[in-house]
């Protein structure tokens, strides 16, 4: 068994956006962000880079790195964060889920009476808590940019993506 | 699991402080298209201000992903408070709500021009958007000086916690 990604699944997943065959691209909250094809880096590591589209040199630039097991469930996200301009880089961070304060689809064994097994309820705790850190970790140092507010909801768009990611694979 | 957006406009415009007036409330709720050459669903934003005194604010219309498995939806917003052009105050809040539609997530990040950033805690407990509006309330000054919008940043609280209580009513299961 491995864990499989359906690429077509995660483009259904933005909403009004323009698909190429090499990435997509989408308007949200005042600004324009490409979306490249993630691609498969190893076993179960998948790989995508994002932009926020300022103008050519202007824009910034995220890849991510986003590991999941072998039940396609997420384990280990990092990222490298390039702003436009003058090519500030936050660099190869890793996002980290230590402790168990997150949990916060929580009750999991709510999940569980709502009709997910245990194993997926715990799946969705762990793409959600992964979502949740890197807003916060990811904005923390974002946030100092201030232009329309665009490089800042990168950082949603980026948990968006990885929510995202997790809703696209699967075990075959 | 959807976001309604005509359920977050009524709540806007029906908010029970009525201390906002949402801008063309009669049509669509309020939501409009920014960009006159442009009808792209994200090109739509509401408009309000606070009654009684000239302070603007703009929410975008909200982006939204399911937690895999159906487990419940991350929704995100950006809100401005318009002072002008370039110096805009932006807010950026990301949500969680569970499959029942119940929220149990919200932290929210604000820049101002010429102003240090902050942002909320990571808020999971309690109620989650008093908890929001308070620890931005914590960070608004009393004084912006000339020409810093005082009385309109005094409001950003208030108007993150309008905005996340029309959010609630806008999540549908």
């Amino acid at each position: 068994m491995s864990v499989k990604f359906n690429l077509n699944t995660f483009k259904s997943l933005y909403p009004n956006s323009k698909s190429y065959s090499e990435y997509l691209e989408y308007k949200v909250e005042d600004s324009q962000y490409r979306v490249y094809n993630p691609t498969v880096k190893a076993n179960n590591v998948l790989y995508v880079k994002l932009d926020h589209i300022r103008a050519d040199a202007t824009d910034d630039h995220v890849e991510l790195t986003v590991e999941f097991d072998t039940n396609a469930s997420i384990k280990h996200v990092s990222y490298t964060w390039k702003k436009g301009n003058d090519g500030y880089q936050i660099s190869d961070t890793a996002i980290s889920i230590v402790d168990d304060s997150l949990e916060l689809l929580g009750a999991v064994g709510a999940l569980e009476t709502f009709g997910l097994s245990e194993e997926l309820a715990l799946d969705a705790k762990e793409a959600f808590d992964f979502c949740a850190k890197a807003f916060n970790d990811i904005s923390t140092a974002v946030v100092k940019w201030n232009d329309n507010g665009g490089q800042l909801y990168f950082v949603a768009v980026v948990s968006h993506t990885i929510n995202r990611l997790c809703s696209s694979v699967y075990v075959k | 699991m959807k976001f309604d957006y005509d359920a977050f406009g009524k709540a806007m415009n029906s908010n029970k402080n009525n201390d906002i007036d949402v801008i063309n409330s009669g049509k669509n709720y309020g939501w409009f298209y920014k960009d006159d050459d442009d009808s792209s669903e994200f090109n739509q934003v509401m408009e309000y201000r606070i009654k009684d005194g000239d302070h603007n604010y703009r929410t975008w219309h909200q982006e939204s992903s399911m937690i895999t498995h159906d487990a419940g939806m991350l929704v995100s917003v950006k809100i401005d408070h318009i002072r002008g052009e370039n110096i805009d105050d932006h807010i950026v809040l990301l949500t969680g709500f569970d499959f029942n539609g119940k929220l149990f997530y919200g932290q929210a990040f604000v820049q101002m021009k010429e102003e240090d950033p902050f942002h909320t805690e990571i808020i999971t407990s309690g109620d989650i958007i008093d908890t929001v509006h308070d620890q931005i309330q914590d960070k608004i000054k009393d004084n912006y000086g000339v020409n810093g919008s005082t009385e309109g940043r005094k409001q950003i609280p208030h108007i993150v916690r309008l905005n996340m209580k029309a959010m609630c009513d806008g999540v549908k299961k």
